[in-house]
């Protein structure tokens, strides 16, 4: 009797919180958005799953969770305590990215600069609700809508803030479609809705294979920080834009980065353990998340006003809301935003060259702020 | 001293304005950097066109288009074709 007494306070019943129990509930609800409303699937699936895995109560002495040295997960984990996850899915993102509506029109490059403005105004609201400057930088970075980006940082200045900045950036990337159409058309009149831009001139390959040897050399001698996920990226186009690779370049878009995506997204879930993420902290992190992500979209859209001021050829300044990086989920919320005024106006191409140049810009502020924050 | 004092004083001692100023303007200068480039880059492509023209590549040339498939269905059909011809001939 007395073993079977023993083995019922090992039980997850004996030992859980009210804490676990709600903790299983949101993973249960992400898991619920991502099959019923298809909110970003591929990462909250396993993230939900991942954070309903984390809030089963161990058993005392045995390595079970991400945090017990020598267990399982904990050398999944590593992957991601160790920043050595997003720059693989960096490698895959840029074996995907076709930059060519970039390169033919590089002046909406700095539409995915402007929208930077949301990580460092988020860096002062941290700083000025308490935080220090590394966890201040480190939540900043969701402002960059970026899940690895935000994930490499937090893993470099923060990681004890890791799993909420992670689920925070990952949510609010879901929720893109929700967060930025009304922003975008409280900033924007009628008339500028409906501005229609010159198709994009054709790319030769030349030009595609030079760009990312070229970009990285810019970004990483002015932003040395930068140069793991803006070397993979840039590795992974010229993958992609060389010809000679596509192997290689298969393999990084698919089976690489979504072996990742399996290990980063589970791992991140089961590290929000409820003893350790339902804090006042996680709170802020999440306003602030928020804050982030609307200021990033006013960002774009404000300098797409503002550079009009200066142009013959018009933009249209929703594209400016695609500067924020969760690629290509805002370039779509744009195409969606433009087509419920002109149902004949294709936005979309014209978006991805500030979506695709968001990604940069958030990976060199990443890159930035890890130079100057690290203590 | 009020929380909003304690809060501004956080952001002056961690030098949040410095770092939020000269961080925007990094990005801000490598991504103009960036555009600049990209819009040298035909004028300087046609530089380098000449000194080092742009041949087929075999990575490229070999790979299949919709044309190609057209032209290997049509042969296969007149393959077919003559077949049948020659076939009713001996009948």
């Amino acid at each position: 009797m007395d073993f079977f007494y023993s083995f019922l306070s090992t039980t997850a019943f004996a030992t859980m919180t009210w804490g676990n129990g709600l903790m299983i509930i949101i993973g249960m609800v992400f898991v619920t958005l991502a099959i019923r409303k298809d909110y970003e699937p591929l990462l909250l699936v396993p993230i939900g799953f991942g954070v309903i895995v984390g809030n089963i109560p161990t058993i005392q002495g045995m390595a079970l969770s991400v945090y017990d040295e020598g267990s399982v997960l904990s050398y999944i984990y590593f992957g991601v305590s160790q920043g050595l996850f997003p720059p693989l899915i960096f490698l895959g993102i840029g074996a995907m990215t076709d930059f060519s509506t970039m390169l033919s029109n590089p002046k909406l490059i700095l539409l995915g600069a402007a929208a930077q403005v949301g990580i460092f105004l988020t860096l002062l609201g941290a700083l000025f609700l308490g935080f220090n400057s590394s966890e201040a930088g480190a939540i900043g970075i969701i402002g960059g809508a970026d899940g690895p980006t935000a994930i490499f940082l937090s893993a470099k200045l923060a990681p004890h803030l890791l799993g909420s900045i992670a689920i925070a950036a990952y949510s609010y990337m879901a929720l893109v479609p929700v967060i930025q159409p009304p922003i975008m058309k409280l900033l924007t009149t009628k008339k500028e809705r409906l501005i229609r831009m010159k198709p994009p001139r054709q790319v030769s390959q030349r030009e595609k294979i030079i760009f990312p040897v070229a970009a990285f050399l810019i970004a990483a001698f002015i932003a040395p920080g930068s140069i793991v996920l803006i070397g993979m990226l840039f590795f992974g186009n010229l993958l992609k834009e060389s010809c000679v690779t596509e192997r290689l370049a298969n393999t990084a878009r698919n089976a690489m980065i979504d072996i990742v995506t399996i290990l980063l997204g589970f791992s991140v879930g089961a590290s929000t353990q409820a003893q350790t993420f339902l804090n006042s902290q996680s709170l802020l992190i999440f306003g602030l998340g928020a804050l982030s992500f609307a200021v990033a979209t006013a960002g774009g859209l404000l300098f797409a006003k503002f550079m009009n001021l200066f142009l013959t050829d018009k933009i249209n300044p929703l594209i400016g809301a695609a500067g924020v990086s969760a690629v290509p989920d805002s370039a779509r919320v744009v195409q969606m935003v433009g087509q419920q005024e002109d149902p004949h106006n294709f936005l979309l191409m014209h978006a991805m060259a500030p979506n695709v140049a968001g990604v940069v810009g958030s990976a060199i502020a990443a890159g930035v702020l890890w130079s100057v924050l690290v203590v | 001293m009020s929380y909003l004092d304690s809060g501004l004083q956080n952001v002056v001692n961690a030098q949040g304005v410095t770092v939020s100023i000269v961080g925007m303007l990094i990005v801000f200068a490598a991504l103009f950097i960036i555009s600049i480039f990209i819009a040298l880059l035909p004028k300087m492509l046609v530089v380098l066109a000449k000194v080092f023209p742009e041949g087929h590549h075999h990575a490229v040339k070999g790979k299949k288009t919709s044309d190609d498939d057209d032209k290997l269905l049509a042969a296969i059909g007149f393959g077919l074709l003559k077949i049948r011809a020659k076939e009713g001939m001996k009948e």
